[in-house]
């Protein structure tokens, strides 16, 4: 409950360091606790943490879309903060350790999980923003044709 | 106002509008999307706009003739996301006809001066309590809240001091390794127990979160060479910050830190 809470207070910090309008501060924690309980509960139910920074980022980028659509603000209001608590900082630091110690097998393995989690959240972003969009640029492809 | 001014003035606003948003943090097919929107609402005839993270081309007709503009990003640190919003705002009212040219250019020039949403007081401060929310987020105890904060907080204010005197990539070295070392003698002596998770909030406010979310959003709208260029930006200051630690990890490993 307590890391819950945190993450809400973290995304909210996050997003007044990017200036996000007034108006979207509660929502955009709301978004952020959202992505942590996510990957908490992927860590609890012993899922792979790959698994859980893919639905993560899944669920920040479907909710950010929906919410910029109700409030009328650019998604990348929500996105950005909420984005950050799946940031896989824990495996990428142990990676670092290990590389510096010369223990490389294990650098390496940490390394690929680092990668692997930041490859998840970009690939989670991608699939649910695509989807929403694509109505949007079919008109923007058309549109440029009719130009001359 | 003769037409050929209507033109001049249509390219000029729509470019300053454009470079503002590009500035504050707005991904590439939005600022194409807002040059566009402006130019067709002026009424001209057709309106092309080329944005990359370091320069804006624009070519727009009208029956009169056709003028191109250039502009040269140079980018400044402070990432405001409401101007974002706000320019969005103002250039739909526009299209909508809501409101006169010169209204909008007033409206822009006053947002271009406001002050940012938030003080700089406030977002150092807010800074401090990511970085400490991260440390317990990280199941850190509740005594790291602390030296998580100030770590953090130390971390985010080089960055903001140093990027004004030299690259970007080498601010964040240095802030990423003055806040890691800070993490690393508070542990030493004793006032704060779990290194990495101090480290880790004293790490949070430098990742480059609104490259990455941009890049991705660039890539997925095929706007390729911004998306790569992004995602560059986003893999170097990870690649600073991944250095700073090390070094100190060396400093650590090597007695002097033990």
């Amino acid at each position: 409950m307590i890391r819950l809470l945190m993450g809400f207070v973290a995304t909210v910090a996050f997003a007044i360091i990017y200036n996000v309008p007034k108006r979207a501060l509660l929502s955009a924690g709301l978004v952020g606790t959202g992505a942590l309980t996510i990957r908490l509960g992927a860590e609890y139910f012993e899922f792979s943490p790959v698994a859980g920074a893919f639905f993560g980022a899944l669920f920040v980028s479907a909710v950010s879309e929906v919410l910029a659509r109700a409030q009328k603000l650019p998604g990348t209001v929500y996105i950005v903060s909420g984005i950050l608590m799946l940031v896989p900082g824990m495996s990428s630091l142990h990676a670092m350790r290990a590389f510096v110690a010369g223990d490389y097998w294990q650098g390496i393995s940490y390394a690929t999980e680092t990668f692997l989690i930041a490859g998840a959240v970009a690939a989670g972003l991608v699939l649910a923003g695509a989807l929403v969009r694509m109505d949007r640029r079919k008109q923007r492809a058309v549109q440029s044709q009719a130009d001359d | 106002m003769n037409t050929h001014s209507h033109l001049l003035q249509t390219v000029k606003i729509s470019l300053k509008a454009g470079a503002l948003m590009l500035k504050n943090g707005a991904e590439t097919a939005r600022v194409e999307e807002t040059i566009e929107r402006i130019g067709l609402a002026s009424g001209m005839k057709s309106v092309y706009s080329f944005v990359t993270p370091t320069g804006i081309i624009v070519t727009i007709a009208s029956n009169e003739g056709q003028e191109t503009r250039i502009y040269r990003m140079n980018d400044g640190l402070t990432i405001d996301l409401t101007k974002v919003a706000k320019i969005n705002h103002l250039s739909r009212q526009y299209e909508r006809g809501q409101i006169s040219m010169r209204e909008m250019e007033e409206m822009l020039r006053n947002i271009e001066q406001a002050k940012p949403e938030y003080p700089a007081w406030l977002r150092q401060l807010s800074a401090a309590v990511s970085g400490g929310g991260f440390t317990i987020m990280f199941a850190g105890a509740w005594g790291d809240f602390l030296p998580g904060s100030l770590c953090a907080g130390l971390s985010n204010y080089l960055m903001e001091v140093l990027d004004r005197r030299m690259p970007r990539f080498l601010a964040v070295f240095f802030a990423a390794f003055a806040g890691t070392l800070l993490a690393a003698i508070l542990v030493r002596l004793g006032l704060g127990m779990n290194f990495y998770q101090i480290s880790l909030g004293a790490l949070i406010p430098l990742v480059p979160g609104l490259a990455i979310t941009n890049s991705v959003r660039d890539l997925m709208a095929n706007d390729l060479l911004s998306g790569v260029a992004r995602s560059a930006e986003a893999f170097l200051t990870a690649f600073a910050i991944a250095v700073a630690v090390a070094v100190v990890f060396v400093l650590r490993i090597g007695g002097l830190m033990q």
